[in-house]
């Protein structure tokens, strides 16, 4: 049977349609004010205080799953964020630490004979 | 109602309970300046504890994005909300009122989630705690409405995903990872009929006795940090247990001796933000003094780790060193009026604070004792400060060792010379 043209509803992509302000699904966010700029700064001085150089610190504003980091990235661009840090390294340094772990291995380890299994495994074909 | 003595507060409240203390409190810092928000901790407690079938929506680590995200949602601003309309306009801290010792943060003048509850008569009288039970929405996305650098294919409206509409807002946010406090004051334990919960005297960790509790669900209403859950399939309801086998240093991998170790949230952290250990405790429940304890030295000494939400009054023995890029007022609500003098220990710190930093995450044990091997000046370094300003920092190549409660020594961080990265084309003919 014919659908009743009058019935029909076009469908939407979900994400393309309108929010609806009684939707309770729904944020609807107060600005507060921020600057990225600064949070930019700092982020790279904690980064370089970690030891992270360039590339490191390149490839986390990069990644889409670290959103703090992303989010700046997705505001100036690759190559503005890539000048930025340059200029900012250049001037906060990178701090490296190196850290040794005084923790006797637990006895409990036991090296597995791979040679008996392999043979067992020949013995059983 | 008994009264006992809120240090975070500076006085006195009103607490179902007489005060008991533990000997030891388990305590912790976490640094969301350095927080990338990986969310490897969150996994590792999930992978270790709440796993089965009843706990899908249980998280009893998780790290949220502020302002926007929150797990359950909006659980933060929900609880602020409620406690402004119980004492409108009169949530505030007197600063002036400080003492090291008894008053850090001055004198809190508003009132506690147990102060507000008498306020709220129910059906059975008035609730132990201040508190709401979040709707099953409100636990089942514990991401939704995060701040979303992508969530998906950009609109032509500039917004993403089609779930959020957001005003004009520019970059900041940071990452706030949680767990249950082990407050000092529990809001869950003020609030259970049952008496099911309760707070182990040699650690302080919080525990509810699956035996006794019923799942009248009051603990999920009281506790304001939201970290007491329901499980519908056992009908009781479950808390972070704060790794208790590990801080009783029963892993032997870990803890050949038997020292305790660190819990599996902070242990799995890559980010190095986690510091966790046991505080020594008076009788009276002061914080015995312990200045070579890190968590005595960061949070007391140095008060540049700061408790969560201390207005509602629990006492939480979860600290936080401010993410310094956030608006200032944010952090005041969230932190409370400690917040500048944080800042700016923490933003060009000396030479103790710097070593003392380097042991976040640095042994799987807990650290119990620090102590600091001085070597030579190996370099400066620039540093922002709050206002903005630069300053400059210097370093030294000090190394910064850590024993464990038996007194051996776990590890041994050492701070190089720091090198810079310059880029060639301005420096052609550099070496």
């Amino acid at each position: 049977m014919e659908p009743s043209r009058g019935a029909f509803v076009p469908k939407v992509h979900p994400a393309t349609r309108p929010v609806e302000p009684e939707d309770p699904m729904n944020l609807f966010a107060v600005e507060v004010p921020g600057d990225p700029e600064l949070m930019l700064r700092l982020l790279v001085e904690e980064y370089a205080r970690m030891g992270w150089g360039l590339d490191a610190q390149l490839a986390l504003f990069r990644d889409p799953f670290y959103v703090a980091a992303h989010g700046l990235w997705l505001h100036y661009g690759e190559e503005a964020l890539r000048r930025r840090l340059i200029a900012m390294l250049a001037r906060v340094g990178i701090v490296r630490t190196k850290t040794t772990a005084s923790v006797p291995p637990s006895e409990r380890l036991v090296q597995i004979d791979l040679s008996a299994a392999a043979k067992g495994r020949a013995d059983h074909a | 109602m008994p009264e006992v003595y809120n240090w975070q507060l500076g006085r006195d409240m009103s607490y179902p309970y007489e005060a008991h203390y533990p000997e030891w409190q388990f305590a912790f810092v976490f640094n969301p300046n350095r927080c990338i928000g990986c969310q490897t901790c969150t996994m590792a407690c999930k992978s270790t504890w709440t796993f089965s079938k009843g706990q899908e929506l249980f998280w009893w680590n998780n790290v949220e994005s502020k302002p926007f995200g929150g797990y359950p949602q909006n659980w933060d601003s929900k609880l602020l909300n409620m406690l402004e309309q119980a004492n409108p306009g009169k949530q505030t801290w007197n600063i002036s009122e400080r003492e090291p010792e008894n008053k850090p943060y001055g004198t809190f003048g508003g009132m506690t989630i147990f102060e507000a509850a008498e306020q709220r008569p129910g059906p059975d009288g008035p609730q132990a705690a201040l508190g709401y039970l979040p709707t099953d929405d409100e636990w089942r996305h514990p991401n939704i409405h995060e701040d979303t650098a992508a969530g998906g294919e950009s609109q032509s409206d500039g917004q993403y995903g089609g779930s959020a509409q957001l005003p004009e807002h520019k970059v900041w946010f940071f990452h706030l990872a949680r767990i249950c406090n082990h407050c000092t004051y529990p809001g869950c334990l003020a609030s259970c009929p049952r008496q099911a919960i309760y707070k182990r005297p040699e650690d302080g960790i919080v525990l509810i006795d699956q035996s006794r509790c019923r799942g009248y669900r009051k603990c999920v209403e009281g506790c304001p940090y939201k970290k007491a859950m329901y499980r519908p399939t056992t009908r009781t309801s479950e808390k972070c247990v704060g790794c208790f086998p590990r801080i009783e240093g029963k892993d032997p991998t870990i803890s050949p001796t038997g020292a305790p170790a660190e819990t599996r949230c902070m242990a799995a952290c890559v980010g190095k933000i986690r510091l966790q250990g046991l505080v020594k405790k008076n009788p009276d429940g002061t914080w015995a003094d312990d200045p070579k304890n890190p968590l005595h030295y960061l949070i007391r000494q140095r008060q540049v780790a700061l408790p969560l939400y201390p207005q509602f009054g629990t006492e939480p023995n979860g600290y936080y060193i401010p993410p310094r890029w956030v608006p200032r007022n944010y952090l005041i609500q969230m932190f409370g009026p400690g917040v500048d003098h944080a800042i700016e220990q923490y933003s060009c710190p000396d030479r103790e604070l710097l070593a003392v930093l380097q042991l976040f995450r640095a042994n799987q044990q807990i650290i119990f004792r620090y102590e600091i091997e001085e070597g030579p000046k190996v370099g400066e370094l620039e540093v922002t400060m709050p206002s903005g300003e630069t300053k400059v920092q210097e370093l030294y190549n000090d190394t910064v060792l850590g024993f464990n409660k038996l007194g051996e020594e776990v590890v041994r961080v050492t701070i190089e010379e720091p090198t810079f990265e310059r880029p060639a084309e301005s420096h052609v003919n550099s070496i």
